[in-house]
């Protein structure tokens, strides 16, 4: 692949301009612009940038996913706390998707630097992504954790009263695409998960205790909703 | 053969055979009844399946209401007889129900283990566990006596 090295510094600086601003300006610019697609600007400047200037990117790298990191941060807990508070759920749900599409964009730029960087560079750069590739991680292993605990339990209910599960509750609305691809995986125990941190609940009567249906109706409704998982 | 999973939560049980891989789609009521497509759950809030008019606490007697629905009723014994089909319901301690495992006709019994495995096993070999102890066995008259048993 030949190098446009214009094109490529052209690229960065629009990306450095936009990315020197500040946490909430940032997030304002992106909510304005949902259509904003970060894997795909990012697939191409990485792929780019591959081709050398390695040092260069790794400075700026470290810049650009720190600020993603951060700016998916805020939006999450703004989510938060209009969940929490149900003021404005629309605004909550919105910025929810947006944050799992910023989180999406930027699991593989990272990936491919990692790949590339020092042990040095890339506890920097881990330390920048920490939150969010914490709270999958978090996820997995209170899931796992989970798994294990429950036992040989005939009780659903009692499977929910396991730490481990009370722990994935009080993860909030980030623990819900990390749920729903559970679900979408493989049915399980995770409706009242997810009837506690959304306070809704899409299941009908007749399907009560037929776990595919559950699932395949939480499944619909988070895609009502825009949920990507 | 027990898998080391089993005999750490099943002190007791010293052979069985896994029947099923594991599945959090049924439970050991629904398995009770041949169903492998079912949560049965007296719990209002458990999003399990319960019948409407049966009570929903978690008591022996709710259970013998729920398989009365469907031709059980109330046995002194838990011995293999021909055409009659037999439920043993666990429960705790404290009375309440924990599980229930059917009777096969070579006299073993077939439980659904949790989100576990299916196995089969003799009947006391889940007493002492969190399972408790046999509180009480059911009997109908088998609907399936002249078909292959599962």
């Amino acid at each position: 692949m030949s190098f446009d090295r214009s094109r490529n510094v052209q690229f960065r600086n629009d990306r450095q301009t936009k990315m020197s601003r500040s946490g909430p300006m940032m997030i304002q610019e992106l909510i304005a612009q949902p259509s904003i697609s970060p894997s795909t600007r990012d697939s191409a400047f990485w792929s780019d940038a591959s081709a050398g200037e390695e040092e260069s990117v790794r400075v700026l790298s470290r810049s650009i996913i720190e600020r993603f990191a951060r700016a998916c941060q805020s939006i999450q807990e703004k989510a938060d706390e209009f969940y929490l508070s149900q003021s404005k759920p629309e605004e909550a749900e919105r910025m929810m998707r947006l944050s799992v599409e910023l989180y999406k964009g930027l699991t593989k730029p990272l990936n491919d630097l990692l790949e590339k960087s020092t042990p040095a560079d890339r506890e920097l750069v881990m330390r920048g992504v920490g939150r969010l590739e914490t709270a999958e991680s978090v996820f997995n292993s209170l899931a796992d954790q989970w798994r294990h605990e429950r036992g040989a339990t005939s009780w659903a209910s009692q499977m929910a009263m396991q730490p481990s599960y009370q722990s994935i509750i009080g993860m909030g609305p980030t623990a819900i695409p990390f749920i729903l691809r559970e679900l979408d995986k493989q049915p399980d125990h995770w409706f009242w998960a997810l009837r506690s941190i959304t306070r809704e609940n899409p299941v009908k009567p007749h399907q009560r205790g037929k776990i595919r249906e559950m699932a395949q109706a939480w499944l619909d409704w988070a895609r009502n909703r825009g949920y990507q998982w | 053969m027990v898998s080391e999973h089993l005999r750490e939560l099943f002190p007791n049980l010293d052979q069985c055979d896994e029947t099923s891989p594991r599945d959090p789609l049924y439970n050991c009521f629904a398995w009770a009844l041949r169903l492998d497509d079912t949560w049965v759950e007296p719990r209002e809030y458990a999003d399990g399946y319960w019948p409407e008019g049966v009570s929903r606490e978690l008591k022996i007697e709710s259970f013998v209401a729920f398989f009365s629905l469907h031709g059980f009723s109330i046995c002194g014994n838990s011995s293999y007889e021909e055409g009659l089909e037999k439920i043993a319901v666990y429960a705790d301690r404290n009375g309440a129900p924990t599980h229930a495992a059917r009777q096969l006709p070579n006299g073993k019994w077939t439980s659904k283990l949790g989100a576990l495995e299916d196995v089969t096993h003799e009947l006391d070999a889940l007493a002492g566990s969190d399972y408790g102890e046999v509180r009480v066995i059911l009997k109908r008259t088998n609907p399936f006596a002249n078909l292959v048993q599962s």
